[in-house]
């Protein structure tokens, strides 16, 4: 019932995880905030924009070579492509390894065409998030178009720190050029073990960040990786474990920051208004049509 | 009269003034487009017809209207400016070959694009000109190695090391540049520490943009640059910091600021030991003196 009352005062809210570095947890976080807000009763659609697949390989979905190929790219229903997971409330829509080469070939093209598919999908989900490539790409630029808040996971490790000024740099201009009603990223700690080093970068990136660095911190556990070699959210193959906690705490946090997407976004100049509202998006409505 | 006909009399005047509201609809409507087409001694007729949208095809062969392209034009001027920017942020020189896509990333126009016979060594005097698409460097939480858009100590030292080794094996030559901006600390009394990054930024791609993409530009401490010419002698490293120095001296004249940038150039001697010609260099910077231009190793 909590849910519900928290779902009924929210629009459907779009999440893109993103960070340049591989290894900093970002599918690890995409999927286990997922289950995690799945578990907390909300109807979750995960789409995995990474060729890789990770996330797909991780929640076992169907391989669906090409389906969210043609979503993306053809301007099919992404909808259509959408799978069921084992966990309950949680659905996905897998990546497809075409679409590394068809980003190479159709650059800024492929960034529209996520914008459609992803503005295009039904309300049929409270939160949407969208596991994004561990690059500067066209299909990540395309998914922070769409969405309205970015979560940044990052190693707790000095050598992380570089890229997370870099990613946060990066949101920053898209914010003033591509994307006017993008909030500020959130900034997550993932894999923190008990080292004094690993204070010493949370500190920095509290430091640094503010109130944009999440409370809740992920701890490195093994865990993660027996849960991913079992094709389980952590959530579901250790649910009692210290890394579940944090990724419940985690999405707990999430939902109460739920206020800040209910509010208006920072002003914009009436020309960027403009220029997000009347130019490319009238011209993807009538795409669409 | 009676008041019956008055009632009448009231009610036929509301009736034909409701007709005649009804009839002059047509007219003013038929007026207005008279007025519209008759030409204006002032101003040309304009044109009711909407412009036809420029066609523009996707790499797959579709067309695109007009508001897809501009958003495409968008997003790949987007990707240029942050791939530009990502190797500096990342603790890298900023990587580029083309003149024309260094002086986007810089700010600063540079000399080839302007002058093919760059290679002759004349020096150009021109101020840096901010491009519209001038990084913008989240100053106040970031090291100050990206503030500059260069490369950090550690980076500089890992260049000294393979290039010593480089000039060990193969004898080639190299210059090392050093340059200081000095005040630097008036302006950040005066104006801000922001003010102040500003023009540290500035000056890392000032000696971005005067060098080649083979050299090696680093933010040794908070003013004080070295940079890296491999396969340059010393007559060509005097070249290159002249330039720098007009181009600097006259940039900073001209924003009013009392900052000077210095500048000392040394190469290795016989020993071919990069570390000494940077620390040669230095010295020479700060006492001011000009090494002679031979184009031989100096002791």
């Amino acid at each position: 019932m909590q849910a519900a009352a928290l779902a009924k005062d929210i629009a459907v809210r779009t999440i893109a995880v993103v960070n340049r570095k591989g290894g900093s947890g970002k599918t690890t976080t995409a999927v286990s905030l997922a289950a995690s807000l799945a578990e907390r009763g909300l109807a979750t659609l995960l789409i995995d924009l990474d060729p890789q697949g990770s996330a797909s390989a991780w929640l076992a979905a169907p391989d669906l070579a090409r389906r969210s190929f043609d979503a993306l790219v053809a301007g099919r229903d992404l909808g259509a492509t959408v799978v069921r997971t084992r966990v309950a409330g949680l659905e996905m829509v897998p990546a497809s390894a075409s679409l590394l080469a068809a980003e190479g070939r159709l650059k800024g093209d492929m960034s529209v065409g996520v914008v459609h598919a992803i503005e295009s999908l039904r309300p049929d989900w409270d939160l949407v998030i969208i596991d994004c490539p561990p690059s500067l790409s066209y299909l990540s630029i395309g998914a922070l178009m769409a969405v309205r808040e970015v979560v940044i996971p990052v190693e707790a490790h000095a050598i992380a720190l570089p890229g997370v000024a870099a990613v946060v740099h990066e949101i920053r201009r898209l914010q003033s050029t591509l994307n006017p009603i993008l909030f500020d990223p959130l900034i997550v700690a993932c894999r923190v073990n008990r080292t004094t080093h690993a204070r010493q970068v949370v500190a920095e990136l509290d430091r640094l960040y503010g109130l944009r660095l999440a409370r809740a911190m992920i701890r490195e556990s093994i865990r993660f990786a027996e849960a991913e070699a079992a094709r389980l959210p952590i959530t579901e193959y250790a649910p009692e474990s210290g890394a579940s906690i944090d990724y419940r705490l985690l999405a707990d946090e999430l939902l109460q920051r739920r206020r800040l997407s209910a509010q208006a976004p920072r002003p914009v100049s009436r020309w960027r208004r403009l220029f997000a509202r009347s130019a490319y998006a009238a011209a993807l409505t009538r795409r669409a049509r | 009269m009676a008041l019956q006909d008055l009632l009448l009399l009231i009610l036929a005047m509301a009736i034909l003034a409701n007709v005649l509201l009804l009839a002059s609809i047509p007219l003013r409507a038929r007026s207005r487009d008279w007025a519209g087409q008759v030409p204006s001694i002032t101003r040309a007729p304009t044109s009711k017809a909407p412009a036809p949208a420029p066609v523009r095809r996707s790499p797959r062969g579709e067309v695109r209207d007009d508001g897809v392209a501009r958003a495409v034009a968008a997003i790949e001027a987007f990707v240029a400016d942050v791939s530009g920017d990502a190797a500096g942020l990342m603790g890298a020189p900023a990587p580029s070959d083309a003149p024309e896509r260094r002086a986007a990333v810089t700010g600063v126009a540079s000399p080839t694009a302007a002058d093919p016979t760059r290679a002759a060594g004349r020096p150009h005097a021109h101020a840096p000109a901010r491009s519209a698409a001038t990084p913008q460097v989240p100053r106040r939480h970031a090291p100050a190695w990206a503030l500059a858009g260069v490369a950090d100590r550690a980076a500089w030292d890992r260049a000294v090391h393979e290039e010593s080794a480089r000039v060990a094996r193969f004898s080639r030559p190299v210059t090392v540049v050093i340059a200081e901006l000095r005040r630097i600390d008036d302006v950040a009394g005066r104006l801000g520490r922001d003010a102040a990054d500003r023009v540290v930024a500035e000056t890392a791609r000032l000696l971005v943009a005067e060098g080649r993409s083979v050299d090696h530009v680093a933010l040794l401490d908070y003013a004080l640059f070295g940079v890296l010419l491999p396969e340059t002698e010393e007559a060509r490293a005097r070249e290159y910091a002249e330039r720098v120095r007009a181009v600097a001296d006259e940039w900073l004249q001209s924003a009013g600021l009392s900052v000077r940038l210095a500048l000392g150039w040394a190469n290795p001697a016989e020993d071919r030991d990069v570390e000494a010609a940077a620390a040669l260099a230095q010295q020479r910077m700060r006492e001011g003196e000009e090494p002679p231009v031979t184009g031989a190793p100096t002791a």
